[in-house]
């Protein structure tokens, strides 16, 4: 295939006009693409380059609610003021993915496109109970995260479609939980990985809990009704009954890190981790 | 004085070793003496940076090639070839001791100390020699906990440095290194090597921690969280 | 396409396929110190500084840079010599082959603010990969750059 047009569009709806030819593929940071651009995965007859529109980058906090352009760096996340303020958790994890290279380029949008079930960030806004806003040429629509990536590298992305806003409750009284299991090397994708978020109301009560497991199934996913699970009686056996819908949901898949059945294991004792420390904090 | 010599450098200091012992076997200052690697045209080829022979054969080399020097009279050029001299062959010694927390809910091992015992005689280049005796462990720490080629029915799935990891910075345990003299060395100024040597020990030692730890025994490498896993939950054969 | 570009401040303007890596244009234009190592932007050996923040150049495409400021190790040896100076007190190299993508990454380190003896800066440095020195004299190396202010 001969090499692709390049276009690097300085407007929202520049960009989404060239995302509409056929053929056309979104880059950003590129720290995923290129690697499936050279191995053939991916073929693209136009590469739109995003990294010039200005409505991606926006970041702001109003009414409870973060709003992340799709087009947001790592880096920026893990150094925004009104982040640290809203979401502490996501500035930290952000500040951690990777190495400082990736977090220079790499997006957030770029990140859910690309749907990798091991990528931290993904996981964590799922479980703080994230919607996107998507935009093609010609139609907008909002969806929950939950759902969006459903299998290795698939998502509902549709033809020509962008990620141009991750919006994420944040509300008082929240508390996250995130954990991340690399039993080899740190600068690795995590074996297994669970965000769990709990929600407090004014007196201390739980008026939600949410937990997503990563790295275990072709997609992150949530954990059905937590809070039932979590019943009203004996926590620690509601913890547990959390943890053993983890598993049962888990399908991970076998490799140097282990088999099956222990990688499922490791998503019991990080669920059990994970929601401890969630509910634990006042 | 220059010193022509076929000897190629990879980075571990052969040349600036040239120079220290050269200025000891001619009686010089090291700022007097100029190292030139040369190429096979000019002087008969070296065998090479392997098998930790380098610093040995230079000593050895340059001992002989001063005393020809002095018997000649001191003066001009001379070529001097050094064969490998009869008798015992040179080996260095090294112990390691690891310390390792071993997670005994996960299987999880983090080797906290990584001490290194070498036998040295005379260290030429404290600097360089140190820098292999951490790089050997530093690769020992890989070869025991992390690198993995990962091949299954003929394919190799540690395709890129993604999947095989090498340890990174933020991966090592703290290294301690203990010099202890006293090794039987060549040359006048008795040196030994350190090349490939504390590269050697780190996976027994860490083996030997995690088995010390919580009495899972693993014998294959990497040592991994599911494999001490399995051991702990009394699977023998379960990890792959 | 033509992508013209600062590198080491100096304009310069390439002919380069669409999906050519920044990495292979740099070498291209003699600056030989980024490597490849990885080609998946893992082992850091190919860090240049695109408007000042450090990418692995292996997985940056170049018309990307476009109307950038691209810093390579050699530009960056003419404007920090002290850092130079750090890696060669400290010897924190033996085969060389990392050494380019570690002094970007110290440059963009003390940028960054990070401080010596900071659990951050190891986190930082900790991206570059190095098989023959076991890393303690390049953070020793980088630590003392820091330090000098």
């Amino acid at each position: 295939m001969a090499e692709p047009r390049f276009v690097a569009p300085s407007s929202l709806e520049a960009a989404l006009d060239a995302c509409a030819a056929p053929g056309a593929v979104a880059l950003a940071g590129g720290t995923s693409l290129a690697v499936l651009l050279r191995s053939r995965l991916v073929e693209a007859s136009t590469l739109v380059y995003l990294d010039h529109v200005p409505e991606l980058k926006r970041l702001r906090a109003t009414d409870g609610l973060l709003r992340i352009g799709g087009g947001c760096t790592y880096r920026h996340l893990a150094r925004s003021g009104e982040v640290a303020v809203a979401t502490p958790e996501l500035a930290r994890v952000a500040g951690r993915v990777a190495n400082p290279r990736v977090r220079s380029v790499a997006t957030v949008g770029g990140a859910l496109a690309h749907a990798d079930p091991r990528q931290d960030l993904p996981l964590l806004l799922l479980a703080l109970g994230a919607s996107l806003r998507l935009a093609t040429a010609g139609s907008t629509r909002e969806l929950p995260l939950e759902g969006f990536a459903f299998g290795l590298m698939e998502t509902a992305l549709g033809e020509g479609e962008l990620v141009v806003e991750v919006v994420v409750p944040s509300p008082v009284g929240r508390h996250v939980a995130y954990e991340r299991f690399t039993p080899a090397s740190d600068e690795d994708f995590p074996t297994v990985a669970v965000a769990a978020v709990a929600d407090r109301d004014a007196d201390g009560s739980l008026v939600g809990l949410s937990v997503a497991v990563g790295a275990a199934a072709s997609a992150p996913f949530l954990v059905p009704d937590p809070v039932s699970l979590l019943g009203g009686g004996d926590p620690v056996a509601g913890i547990e009954a959390i943890a053993e819908a983890a598993a049962d949901a888990s399908a991970p898949v076998a490799d140097r890190h282990g088999p099956p059945a222990y990688k499922r294991q490791m998503v019991r004792v990080h669920v059990l981790r994970a929601v401890r420390r969630a509910l634990a904090q006042p | 004085m220059r010193l022509d010599v076929p000897l190629v450098e990879t980075g571990a200091g052969a040349q600036t070793a040239a120079r220290s012992l050269a200025a000891d076997a001619f009686g010089l200052d090291e700022g007097q003496i100029e190292i030139r690697q040369v190429a096979t045209s000019e002087l008969p080829p070296d065998p090479g940076v392997f098998g930790s022979r380098t610093t040995t054969a230079l000593a050895v080399a340059l001992d002989q090639a001063a005393e020809r020097w002095r018997v000649s009279g001191g003066d001009g050029e001379l070529t001097v070839t050094v064969a490998e001299p009869p008798g015992e062959g040179l080996g260095s010694y090294s112990v390691q001791v690891a310390t390792v927390a071993v997670d005994p809910v996960t299987g999880s091992v983090r080797v906290l100390e990584l001490v290194s015992a070498v036998d040295v005689g005379a260290v030429v280049n404290a600097r360089a020699h140190q820098m292999q005796i951490d790089g050997g462990a530093v690769m020992g720490l890989g070869f025991a906990c992390l690198e993995d080629a990962d091949e299954s029915d003929g394919m190799v799935f540690g395709a890129t440095l993604a999947e095989a990891r090498l340890p990174a910075l933020r991966d090592l345990p703290r290294l301690r290194t203990v010099l202890v003299p006293g090794g039987r060395g060549v040359g006048r100024r008795n040196v030994k090597l350190i090349g490939e040597l504390t590269n050697v020990p780190t996976a027994a030692a860490v083996a030997n921690a995690v088995a010390d730890a919580v009495g899972v025994r693993v014998r294959r490498l990497p040592v991994t969280a599911a494999a001490v896993h399995a051991g702990l939950e009394g699977c023998p054969g379960a990890a792959p | 396409m033509r992508v013209a570009f600062t590198c080491n401040g100096e304009p310069v303007e390439v002919e380069a396929a669409t999906d050519a890596s920044l990495l292979e244009v740099v070498r291209a234009l003699g600056l030989t110190g980024a490597k490849s190592g990885c080609e998946v932007g893992v082992c850091g050996l190919c860090t240049l500084l695109v408007d000042d923040l450090p990418v692995s150049s292996c997985v940056q495409l170049a018309p990307c840079v476009a109307g950038r400021e691209v810093w390579t190790a050699e530009g960056i040896a003419r404007r920090a010599p002290e850092l130079v100076d750090a890696f060669v007190e400290a010897e924190a190299m033996q085969c060389g082959i990392c050494t380019p993508g570690q002094v970007v990454t110290a440059f963009a380190a003390a940028a960054e603010g990070l401080m010596a003896g900071s659990q951050e800066l190891v986190g930082y440095l900790s991206g570059s990969l190095c098989r023959c020195t076991g890393y303690q004299t390049i953070l020793e190396a980088v630590e003392a750059y820091l330090a000098r202010g």
